[in-house]
């Protein structure tokens, strides 16, 4: 399924999650791409995001 | 090219129909308002062979444990998985779902904040496989 939205920079984001259920980790290309299409700086900042809800500044 | 007004073009439409199969394009305009869009008449078989040049080049790459994740620049879609199977299946429902989403959302995907006319042609070939997966797999390259 795909994950869309804007963020609070007005910019539009979006990526693809595999209904493979809560938890699966995902592989590191995988995680790249998807901090890429997420317009992160980098993997560490997006799983700062998820875990802790903070940005890389 | 031919240019009507909209209202001789549906008096006219079975003949303008017959045209547009042998490959005229029509540009119909609304003769009332000064300056209104222009749209077209075109065979669906033309529009489909010139949107076919617009050809999707998948980019794999394999993890150390042999997972893989496949990528579309074109229209910025991802798949993945274990096997090469699983991933393609990934990308093309993925792609399938953003194709449904862009066309029922158009002017959203189409305004200068999103901006993803490039994506039109691509995703006009996904469309057009009627929501058959393995169709769209082709198309993908996957």
């Amino acid at each position: 399924m795909l994950w869309l939205g804007v963020g609070p920079d007005g910019q539009y984001r979006q990526t693809t999650m595999h209904s493979y259920g809560d938890g699966t980790t995902v592989s590191p290309s995988t995680a790249k791409k998807m901090a890429e299409q997420l317009k992160f700086k980098d993997v560490d900042d997006m799983y700062d995001f998820l875990n802790n809800r903070h940005r890389k500044s | 090219m031919k240019m009507l007004s909209a209202s001789i073009a549906r008096d006219r439409f079975a003949e303008l129909r017959r045209e547009a199969l042998k490959g005229q394009e029509i540009l119909i305009e609304d003769s009332k308002q000064l300056n209104s869009p222009l749209i077209s008449i075109i065979s669906t078989e033309l529009l489909d062979s010139l949107t076919d040049s617009f050809v999707f080049a998948p980019k794999w790459e394999e993890d150390e444990d042999g997972s893989l994740t496949v990528s579309l620049d074109e229209i910025d879609v991802i798949g993945y998985g274990e096997t090469r199977e699983e991933a393609a299946e990934v990308l093309a429902t993925a792609a399938s779902e953003y194709t449904e989403l862009y066309f029922s959302e158009l002017s959203f995907y189409l305004s200068p904040m999103v901006n993803r006319l490039s994506h039109y042609p691509y995703l006009r070939r996904i469309a057009r496989c009627s929501g058959d997966i393995a169709k769209v797999k082709k198309v993908l390259g996957v």
